[in-house]
């Protein structure tokens, strides 16, 4: 799985219940268009979309959304902000926490249902 | 991504749309689910404007961002492109510049997403293209 286009991978790390990754979000992005004209703000589903590659990245494979139990939009995202992206595993079941992070400030955070892509 | 509104009464907003092949999204014809919730929230958008009365005055409606999302179900891992979908979203209810919508989007009988939504207005930003 790709990260998502108009994002710089910085650094990354994965551990045991984890993975870590430092993106950036560039002026250009394709998923600023229209969202707004004049006040470019990252939407809301590319916080998904962040979460579901630190998945794919953690687990080594493709995995697809099935559930979102919650999740919290705290500050807009802008373009050139450099982003902190954690996801840990919640459960056994397929539950995983996800945080977006920005200079220290929490952009985003909330609980994921996967599934291996493959019994999807 | 909803086009054209094909019913509106009292809270409640049927819209029909189709998600872009050009959505930067799109990989091997096709977009994961959870793009699905852009749609649910710009038909709350939608309705929320509709009921402001501003498509009835032509006036530029403040932007808003949706600031939470729960119980989403994704029934399908992608959605198709091109194609006609439609999406119903019912306001759930709001203060002062929130809100909360609950909302589905489905093609013919096959449901894709359902959400509920909480949406924030930011009072006086409006698009710069008008």
């Amino acid at each position: 799985m790709a990260l998502l286009p108009g994002f710089k991978l910085l650094r990354a790390k994965r551990d045991p219940d984890g993975y870590r990754a430092l993106v950036r979000l560039e002026a250009d992005s394709p998923l600023l268009s229209g969202h707004f004209p004049g006040h470019p703000i990252l939407p809301g589903i590319a916080h998904l979309g962040l979460g579901l590659y630190a998945v794919h990245e953690m687990e080594g494979r493709e995995h697809c959304l099935v559930e979102v139990q919650g999740v919290r939009f705290r500050r807009p995202t802008l373009p050139g902000d450099l982003i902190e992206v954690a996801v840990v595993r919640a459960s056994e079941t397929g539950s995983v926490r996800f945080e977006l992070r920005s200079a220290d400030v929490v952009l985003s955070r909330g609980l994921l249902v996967v599934e291996d892509e493959i019994s999807a | 991504m909803v086009e054209r509104v094909v019913d509106w009464r009292g809270g409640e907003l049927r819209g029909v749309g189709r998600i872009s092949a050009r959505s930067p999204f799109a990989t091997k014809g096709h977009v994961p689910g959870y793009v699905g919730i852009d749609c649910l929230a710009q038909a709350a958008a939608v309705l929320r404007g509709l009921e402001q009365g501003l498509a009835r005055h032509g006036t530029n409606p403040e932007l808003g961002y949706v600031v939470g999302i729960r119980k989403a179900r994704f029934e399908a891992r992608t959605l198709p492109l091109e194609r006609e979908l439609t999406t119903h979203v019912r306001f759930l209810g709001g203060a002062g510049s929130l809100a909360e919508y609950e909302a589905e989007l489905v093609e013919g009988e096959k449901a894709y997403v359902s959400a509920v939504l909480s949406t924030f207005r930011i009072p006086g930003m409006k698009r710069s293209d008008e």
